[in-house]
């Protein structure tokens, strides 16, 4: 009996021993862990309070830049901005202690502080202060930006990019232009003349006249130049233009030839585009300084749309060689090109990260246009938009954002210019003072 | 002596496990006999005549059980081979206006495609006067009459398209009031009752209602899918919590009474009564058999104690304003609590960041602070009498599942 009893106990034990191992490892020694799989995606809410103006001739634009740079981080999806009347506490002094508990109590978990000095023949100097309100202190160093007064909006962007690449760890891309084609008239008589603005917009201007029809403005890596089509001829052929004294010339015009989607490469120094001769469309590099010509493709299909990889290693192109357009990638030398677009529907116009990672592009499929981007192999296709029409995409300079034509539908129809996150959020239109087409991100202005 | 010890207790053992696994104790018991009844058909007449007396009740059953009842509603093409669907579920409860998601061109559609469906059930006195009115007995029903009419709704599947949010959190969020205050919690607002003992003291609080959320990023490609899909339009949700009087405040608590009447159940609950209602619940289920000692000082946290922590701090893990880069890290934050379960700022620390340069690990690193600062600057309702087990934390913070959102 005392035997069973011994069985018994041994049994209930064991059971013990089985059942309860979660409960003696919480007893361990050491911290308790946890680990947090599950999180939000929303905008991270933020506060701008006007800049301090630090003389009398600066408090017009003290309020304006913190307008500016309020309007860049909303813009962004990414952040949401308190609104002033919301605040408690007023910023009376740059250097004065940040009342933390009142920005918490209106849920700031970002803040700006800035101010904003003239000083002689008119130098606007501007600063700001960035902190993590629920940590109580400041998120990396303030900085200062010295400039003209004319470019006060460019130091306003200069100060959202330091905020966003602070907080998000993102490449900025806020103080960069957009070369696109504005387009005025009915859509049977449409003008279109080439013009540049901030990429918000702002500060638009002219580049070229109204009297020929001029397509697909691209700038060069530096930003100082813009290859674009021009119907000045009556045939379609390549211009390049220098933004700033807005002289013009044409390149490589060979007599019976078409040629048109010109890109730079990333050195800034050779051009790909496509060159149609009779009832072929192949693609060409240009090489600016020697104008020596090379052919990279020569299928008997319509190739064209090329786009250099930023490495400029590889070339991603469209061509109807299997028998609907789809994009390829080959070497920038030519040779075999390599099909990367296996979906539903028709691909075309691809445009490579400036980061290198994904390409985006526009696509057709059920009476419907998308913009969608992809990796560079193919995989993880995800389109943004659908519309009547959309296409064309360019990149920001950070590879985050990507910026696109789209059309409306019926006789009023007219173009106008979107942008759209690259996770397929934040989609809105960017105000142009006319319709708009054919944008092209310009890199981060220097 | 040995040997028969050693069959013994293996008789023993043997016969313990067997009762345990698999005797007859446990067995489940026989399958009931079936019953069988005599019935016997009523005609259409004699049914009419007795339920001539109650049709009242047609407003309140959910769907027609018998085809004598469908007879009585208006008649629609179709609706005597329309199967029976007995299991509908009862009609959609009318919505407080402003929880409702303006869904009304989507179920317009959806509704539109089911040519095959009963006649209209009792309609919600809310969405009353928005409805055509009923069809001639003999007239057809065409499709854009069909869309007015209200049908019970089915059941919310998982499958349903995810409608585009601003805010993408792991559960669902419709869309509130435009008008309502925007809260972490929902709150429902209270107005001082003037009946009610002591209801000046009790402070009138604005009703706030948490963003719209949903679960993944919908593009605007993916949301015209969504428009088409035939799914459920409208998540099953737990009706919101009735107004009560507000509880009158006892100037001073009685002990004896306090102990004898549980208090009422708040009207609103803030984050942390959310919290610690969670873990109250959870605590009770965990609750050590009788005979067991009850949880003292050193007492390991229980699970639902440990879940409630982790979802305090997943609400406020916002991974929106990060870069790409900075989604991939998965860091590791150490922080020490104070005994009254607030985190300690200055206690902060990265303990190991993989997945990401200097930088994004910079960037996960001040997002996991902001969570655990954020969220629990009133505490984190943790059991005071454990404190030693939660004294320090180290929270890993590892956004793979999110990345695929």
């Amino acid at each position: 009996m005392r035997h069973l009893a011994t069985y018994l106990l041994a049994l209930a034990l064991s059971t013990l021993a089985v059942a309860g191992p979660g409960a003696q490892a919480q007893g361990r020694d050491g911290p308790l862990r946890i680990e947090i799989t599950e999180g939000v995606i929303e905008p991270l809410p933020f506060a701008v309070p006007d800049f301090v103006a630090e003389d009398g001739r600066a408090r017009d634009l003290a309020a304006q830049i913190a307008d500016v740079v309020a309007a860049d981080l909303a813009g962004t999806g990414l952040f949401r901005e308190i609104p002033e009347n919301a605040h408690i506490s007023r910023v009376t002094s740059f250097d004065s202690p940040v009342q933390f508990s009142d920005w918490k109590a209106i849920n700031a978990q970002a803040l700006v502080t800035g101010a904003v000095a003239t000083g002689a023949g008119g130098r606007l100097t501007v600063k700001f202060r960035l902190f993590d309100v629920f940590a109580e202190a400041p998120l990396g160093e303030g900085l200062q930006f010295q400039g003209s007064t004319g470019s006060w909006r460019r130091m306003a962007h200069k100060v959202s990019d330091a905020v966003y690449s602070r907080i998000t760890g993102e490449a900025p891309y806020f103080d960069s232009r957009v070369v696109f084609v504005s387009e005025t008239g009915p859509k049977n008589d449409r003008r279109k003349r080439l013009a540049v603005m901030d990429y918000d917009g702002a500060n638009m201007q002219y580049l070229t006249g109204d009297q020929s029809l001029v397509l697909a403005p691209r700038f060069s890596p530096d930003g100082r130049r813009v290859l674009y089509t021009s119907y000045e001829t009556g045939f379609p052929r390549i211009n390049i233009l220098d933004v700033t004294t807005v002289q013009r010339r044409a390149l490589d015009d060979q007599p019976g030839t078409m040629s048109f989607a010109p890109r730079f490469a990333p050195d800034g120094r050779t051009v790909v585009f496509s060159l149609n001769r009779g009832a072929n469309t192949d693609i060409f590099t240009l090489d600016l300084a020697s104008g020596e010509r090379r052919r990279l493709t020569s299928s008997a299909a319509i190739e064209t749309a090329p786009s250099f990889s930023p490495d400029g290693r590889f070339v991603v192109f469209e061509s109807d060689r299997s028998g609907t357009q789809q994009l390829y990638i080959m070497s920038a030398s030519g040779g075999e090109a390599r099909r990367i677009s296996f979906g539903k529907g028709r691909y075309g116009t691809p445009v490579w990260s400036p980061r290198g990672d994904m390409i985006a592009f526009t696509k057709q499929n059920a009476g419907r246009f998308h913009i969608g981007v992809m990796r560079t192999d193919g995989s993880e296709e995800r389109l943004l938009t659908s519309s009547f029409l959309d296409e064309g995409p360019t990149w920001a300079p950070n590879g985050r954002v990507v910026m696109f034509t789209r059309e409306t539908a019926g006789a009023g129809g007219a173009p106008a210019l979107y942008s759209v996150d690259i996770s397929g959020r934040n989609l809105k239109r960017v105000p142009t003072p006319n319709a708009a087409s054919d944008p092209n991100w310009s890199p981060l202005l220097e | 002596m040995q040997t028969g010890v050693k069959i013994s207790g293996a008789l023993h053992l043997g016969a313990i496990l067997w009762v345990l696994l698999g005797g007859t104790l446990f067995r489940a018991p026989p399958p009931a006999d079936m019953q069988v009844s005599d019935v016997s058909i009523l005609s259409e007449s004699e049914f009419a005549a007795l339920v001539s007396d109650a049709p009242e009740a047609e407003t309140v059953l959910p769907a027609p059980e018998t085809p004598e009842v469908a007879a009585e509603a208006p008649a629609v093409p179709g609706a005597e081979s329309a199967p029976q669907r007995p299991e509908v579920a009862a009609p959609a409860p009318p919505q407080p206006a402003e929880a409702e998601p303006d869904m009304s061109g989507a179920r317009a559609r959806a509704e539109a495609e089911a040519d095959d469906t009963p006649p209209p059930a009792p309609v919600p006195p809310a969405s009353e006067d928005s409805l055509p009115p009923a069809p001639a007995p003999d007239a057809p029903v065409a499709a854009q009459d069909r869309e007015g009419l209200d049908r019970p709704q089915p059941p919310a599947l998982e499958t349903a398209a995810p409608r585009p949010a601003e805010r993408v959190a792991p559960e669902a969020t419709p869309a509130p009031d435009p008008d309502v205050a925007r809260a972490e919690q929902a709150t429902e607002a209270t107005a001082p009752d003037p009946e009610a003992e002591a209801a000046a003291a009790a402070e009138p609080r604005t009703e706030a209602a948490p963003e719209a959320a949903a679960t993944e990023i919908v593009t605007e490609a993916e949301e015209g899918e969504a428009d088409r899909a035939t799914a459920p339009l409208r998540t099953a949700r737990p009706r919101a919590r009735p107004d009560r009087p507000a509880p009158s405040p006892d100037p001073e608590p009685d002990t004896e009474t306090t102990a004898a009447e549980p208090d009422p159940a708040p009207e609103e609950e803030s984050p942390e009564d959310a919290i610690a209602a969670a873990i109250a619940a959870d605590m009770a289920n965990d609750t050590p058999p009788a005979g067991q000692p009850a949880a003292r000082s050193g007492t390991p946290l229980t699970g639902g104690e440990r879940e409630a922590l982790r979802v305090a701090v997943q609400d406020c893990w916002n991974l929106g304003s990060l870069s790409s880069a900075a989604q991939r890290v998965v860091v590791t934050v150490g922080v020490s609590m104070s005994p009254d379960g607030l985190p300690i700022v200055d206690s902060i620390r990265q303990i190991s960041a993989t997945g990401g340069s200097g930088g994004a690990a910079q960037q996960a690193y001040e997002a996991a602070r902001r969570a655990i600062i954020r969220c629990g600057r009133d505490g984190y309702g943790l059991p005071p009498e454990k404190y030693d087990q939660w004294r320090d934390i180290e929270m890993t913070f590892n956004p793979e599942r999110m990345r695929t959102r």
